[in-house]
């Protein structure tokens, strides 16, 4: 676990040795809506250009696809 | 592309695939933190943030609430599937419209993500999440 000033000097750490600034998040699904947006924020500070939101269970994904499936 | 003048054909081309990334994780979407004149009441207390950016377009406001509850332009919407329905029937605002998130900063990411995949899926092509500037930063 990192604290945002702690992430802050991983992120320029990482964007600096890669130059790309690239970042994908992906919440825990009980985390509170503004601590993302303090992480999305911080990203930001950091220097992210882009700053992606991704899901590893696709599950409920797929049900909302079948459904809207004809 | 600058990368391909005086190149021969056929001679190496400098771009990143990226595409195994996208084959292992679902990429609910690239997203924009914004603030908006619209928002000098926002239905909802939104989070704040010190860099979103300013929209002063029009949008297609989706409202969460702390309670997961979902609200589109004043209608009530049951669950995901219903907002995903709504969107889609109005394809051409979905399509067009800067779609702007407008969640209860208490709200739990889980239900924010039902209502971001159902944007996703129906075709909406700008999301953005609403938030107020953080007092003091500007």
């Amino acid at each position: 676990m990192l604290t945002l000033p702690e992430l802050d000097e991983k992120l320029r750490a990482a964007f600096a040795s890669r130059g790309d600034s690239t970042l994908f998040v992906r919440p825990a699904p009980e985390l509170r809506y503004a601590r993302l947006i303090d992480v999305i924020d911080a990203a930001k500070e950091a220097g992210a250009s882009r700053i992606g939101l991704v899901s590893a269970e696709a599950d409920d994904d797929a049900v909302l696809r079948a459904d809207h499936q004809p | 592309m600058a990368l391909s003048v005086g190149r021969p054909r056929g001679g190496a081309i400098a771009e990143i695939n990226v595409t195994p990334m996208a084959d292992v994780m679902i990429v609910l979407l690239i997203i924009f933190m914004v603030t908006a004149p619209i928002l000098a009441r926002p239905p909802v207390p939104l989070p704040t943030a010190v860099h979103p950016s300013e929209h002063k377009g029009e949008t297609l406001n989706v409202v969460v609430h702390a309670d997961g509850a979902v609200t589109i332009e004043g209608s009530p919407l049951g669950d995901s599937v219903a907002v995903a329905d709504y969107l889609a029937a109005r394809a051409s605002a979905t399509r067009s419209l800067l779609i702007l998130i407008q969640a209860d900063r208490d709200v739990p990411y889980r239900d924010l993500e039902r209502v971001l995949t159902a944007c996703r899926t129906s075709g909406a092509s700008e999301i953005a999440l609403a938030t107020e500037l953080r007092p003091g930063s500007g």
